[in-house]
């Protein structure tokens, strides 16, 4: 179910009513757990019992990790539930690209036979759910965290509809304990719903869906077609052209991904959960890990703690350390989807993580220099950093290698040529208007918590502001809106 | 908490009413623009329109892939032969056989003597993105139960909201900033009453360029076997009421890049072959093939789209033939 159809507004609403009218307060979350498993439902028919099984696996393998003395009976209950999970994913996500892979050799051994595809659907959230398992069981096997007794507040922390599709990638030692925390108030006998809606909450909540929707269907989807119209055929562009269509898919990909992660926050929060932030203005990241503290928050730490520490992380010396970069990112890329393209977009990223360390650690003058505590040494780290930031995009965007090539190599080696470029923005100056709203729009929020503003204004002046992003989200409406860019990972 | 939901639900209000007032806004050339809105009633006018007497009417219908056919091309082939046949280019961009089959009657009031219909596999897959969706559900599929029970679009209509007030929206902000001359439509030829289209269509692109395309192309969807296929069940109910008038119905494959073919499931071309012999069989029509020498020619807008311009004139020539073939029978 898109958040950004009318089936999803429905459904919402519906769900609020109910969990409102719900009195026994033991059933709001088997209700939340229903209302979850019927919004994956909706959309994914028979691949619910994927998560369903997926659920119910971690389950009982985190209770044994857990009930285990030995260590490597443990070791082996974790290896059972890595297998499940990633087995499920790999072979839902990447059989037909290893498929591909594999007849692509044979062609080169003059194998005549290519091995068929399987053709499978990709369950939606397949990526972020099997993230969110792997990391309970994970946590339990470390001793970090008690497993859930209840298998219905695990399996709603698995199936939670605000999160489930596309993230944030939430942890259960941040999930659960929302759970429980209302429970114990109950047990003590406190006349406390399990779900309360609070008026911070819900002024909150409501203005966090709105500019997510507004980030979504009014930025994103109309920034969408400049970098498709670029992109889809960049030969014979000029470099500025190439530069403007990274732009404007950096934009895109930011307003679409962090709009849907402020619906999903906002949705909860209503709910009365809490999840955790996934963006914290990237663009204005001064550094490469920089960036990757600010963007896709979840999953870089997720990476970097059951991925990059356990490989080593910089513990066993610098050689190590560049190749862990490489190795988290390489996956990182391949996590996004099963494609070249995204893959030499982690190995860029991995890349620039690398050769930042490798710079700081041989010129620690650059790490100490005070140059850089200022105003304006900050804006030029900025733009270095967005500048290389902005050119792995391209590999995000563009499938076709030779296309990818070509866009590199303009957007590296610059041609100084503007008149086509002049034409392209003259023709889609509206598109561009929007495109620099948006840059202002985040400019803004980079001085100023926009949305903490907006939820401390009165009452009368909080409708009138949100008034021009619903105005613009209705007349910006699109008959066939576009699925969110992370649905596919 | 009413304090909040009362305000969320006047700024709703607030907003809504703006949104139906700029929605409600007249737009320059709207009405000689088809879309979603006034497609029967711009038809119906166009065919109740007095047509020359003793013409002879030759009408070609088709969506976007068939707007590049120059009608005084072709016009100017077929007179040598029938002096008073006149062809019409009656496609219409985003036109479906579901859309057309609403207006059949006003098409069979104009008699015309030969209806001319380009097809291609879109025109009976089911269109969907089939990488999330499940084209086999096990379960009962409640989003499709839940959209046939619930029509949407009545209420739109009632309020007389375009299907995407996106476009409405670019429309009306174009006609303020009316030295904006991005997308000004224009008919190409005589006799396509339905066509208005952009300078960008007249463009033939590089093979290169099209080849970067290939990456575009979205999974094949579906194509249903005949019975349950919703689209061939109303083309099968139209040819026979255009018969049943005595009106002549042939078909053609629309030409689609060899790039894009190539792209399509062995499964998707099977179906898709299914439903040509299914209407060949059961309906009794001609079926033209797609002319396959197409690819390797510079006339090329984008996979799918011959541009319209001069290049393209050997799609025009083809038509103009088969039209030819069917006057001689």
């Amino acid at each position: 179910m898109l958040f950004t159809t009318i089936d999803f507004l429905i459904f919402f609403v519906l769900i609020l009513a109910l969990v409102f009218v719900i009195k026994h307060k033991k059933f709001q979350h088997v209700f939340l757990l229903i209302a979850s498993y019927f919004f994956f439902y909706y959309t994914s028919n028979y691949l619910v019992i994927l998560l369903i099984y997926s659920t119910l696996m971690d389950f009982f393998i985190g209770k044994q990790i857990w009930k285990t003395q030995k260590i490597i009976d443990k070791k082996i209950l974790l290896i059972i539930s890595l297998i499940g999970n990633l087995g499920l994913l790999g072979f839902f996500k990447y059989a037909d690209f290893a498929i591909l892979q594999f007849n692509y050799l044979g062609e080169q051994f003059n194998l005549a036979n290519d091995i068929p595809f399987l053709n499978l659907a990709l369950p939606i959230g397949i990526s972020f759910y099997t993230f969110q398992t792997i990391s309970y069981t994970v946590d339990i096997y470390r001793g970090k965290l008690k497993p859930s007794e209840s298998l219905r507040e695990f399996a709603l922390f698995v199936a939670f509809f605000p999160q489930l599709v596309a993230g944030p990638i939430v942890r259960a030692s941040e999930f659960l304990p929302q759970l429980r925390e209302k429970l114990q108030k109950f047990e003590t006998n406190q006349k406390i719903k399990q779900i309360i809606f609070q008026n911070s909450n819900l002024k909150l909540g409501i203005t966090l869906m709105i500019i997510g929707f507004f980030k979504k269907m009014f930025f994103a989807d109309n920034i969408a077609p400049i970098a498709n119209e670029i992109f889809s055929n960049p030969y014979g562009l000029e470099s500025f052209t190439i530069i403007l269509g990274a732009i404007a898919f950096g934009l895109q990909i930011y307003g679409d991904f962090s709009g849907y992660t402020d619906i999903a926050i906002g949705a909860a929060l209503i709910l009365g959960f809490k999840l955790p932030i996934n963006f914290n203005k990237p663009y204005f990241a001064t550094s490469p890990s920089d960036f990757w503290r600010r963007w896709h928050i979840s999953l870089s730490s997720w990476l970097r703690d059951y991925l990059y520490i356990p490989l080593g992380g910089n513990k066993k010396g610098a050689k190590f350390m560049y190749a862990n970069l490489m190795i988290v990112m390489f996956l990182g890329g391949l996590w996004h989807g099963a494609s070249w393209n995204f893959i030499i977009w982690g190995v860029l990223h991995g890349s620039y993580l690398a050769v930042h360390k490798i710079l700081i650690n041989k010129f620690p003058i650059l790490a100490n220099n005070l140059f850089f505590n200022t105003k304006g040494g900050k804006i030029i780290s900025i733009f270095i950093t967005q500048y290389f930031v902005f050119l792995a995009w391209i590999a995000f965007r563009v499938k076709d290698v030779d296309a990818m090539v070509y866009s590199f190599t303009k957007y590296i080696i610059l041609d100084f040529e503007i008149a086509g470029t002049i034409e392209f923005i003259l023709v889609h100056k509206l598109a561009i208007t929007i495109m620099c709203l948006f840059i202002i729009f985040n400019f803004i929020s980079y001085k100023k918590n926009m949305k903490e503003t907006i939820v401390n204004l009165k009452l009368r002046y909080w409708i009138l502001v949100l008034v021009i992003p619903i105005s613009l989200i209705l007349l910006f409406f699109d008959a066939t809106p576009n699925d969110f860019i992370y649905f596919q990972f | 908490m009413e304090k909040i939901i009362g305000s969320i639900s006047s700024s709703i209000i607030i907003a809504f009413t703006i949104f139906i007032i700029i929605m409600n806004i007249p737009e320059n050339n709207q009405k000689e623009i088809i879309g979603d809105i006034n497609y029967q009633e711009i038809q119906k006018n166009f065919f109740l329109k007095e047509f020359e007497k003793n013409e002879k009417k030759i009408f070609i219908m088709g969506s976007s892939y068939t707007q590049s056919l120059n009608t005084t091309e072709i016009n100017s082939k077929i007179q040598t032969k029938c002096i008073e046949c006149k062809v019409y280019n009656l496609s219409i961009q985003g036109d479906s056989i579901k859309k057309r089959s609403q207006v059949i009657n006003s098409i069979i009031s104009a008699k015309p003597e030969i209806i001319i219909y380009g097809i291609s596999e879109n025109d009976f897959s089911n269109n969907k993105n089939t990488k999330f969706d499940n084209s086999n559900p096990i379960f009962p599929d409640i989003k499709n139960v839940i959209s046939n029970k619930i029509d949407f679009t009545k209420y739109i209509k009632f309020l007389n909201i375009p299907e995407s007030p996106k476009d409405k929206t670019w429309n009306i902000i174009r006609q303020i900033n009316k030295n904006d001359s991005i997308n000004q439509k224009f008919t190409p030829y005589p006799n396509t009453p339905f066509l208005k289209i952009v300078d960008a269509s007249t463009i033939s692109i590089s093979k290169m360029e099209l080849r970067s395309l290939v990456s575009n192309i979205q999974p094949s969807s579906k194509i249903n076997e005949p019975e349950n296929n919703e689209n061939f069940q109303i083309l099968k109910k139209m040819i026979s009421e255009i018969k049943k008038n005595n009106i002549k119905i042939i078909f053609f494959l629309v030409p689609i890049h060899d790039y894009a073919l190539s792209t399509q499931t062995n499964e998707f071309k099977k179906s898709f072959q299914l439903i040509k012999e299914e209407l060949i069989n059961s309906s009794k029509v001609e079926v033209n093939p797609r002319f396959l020498n197409y690819s390797n020619m510079p006339i090329w807008h984008d996979l799918v789209h011959t541009a319209v311009n001069e290049q393209s004139l050997i799609f025009s020539e083809d038509i103009a033939d088969i039209i030819l073939m069917e006057l001689d029978n």
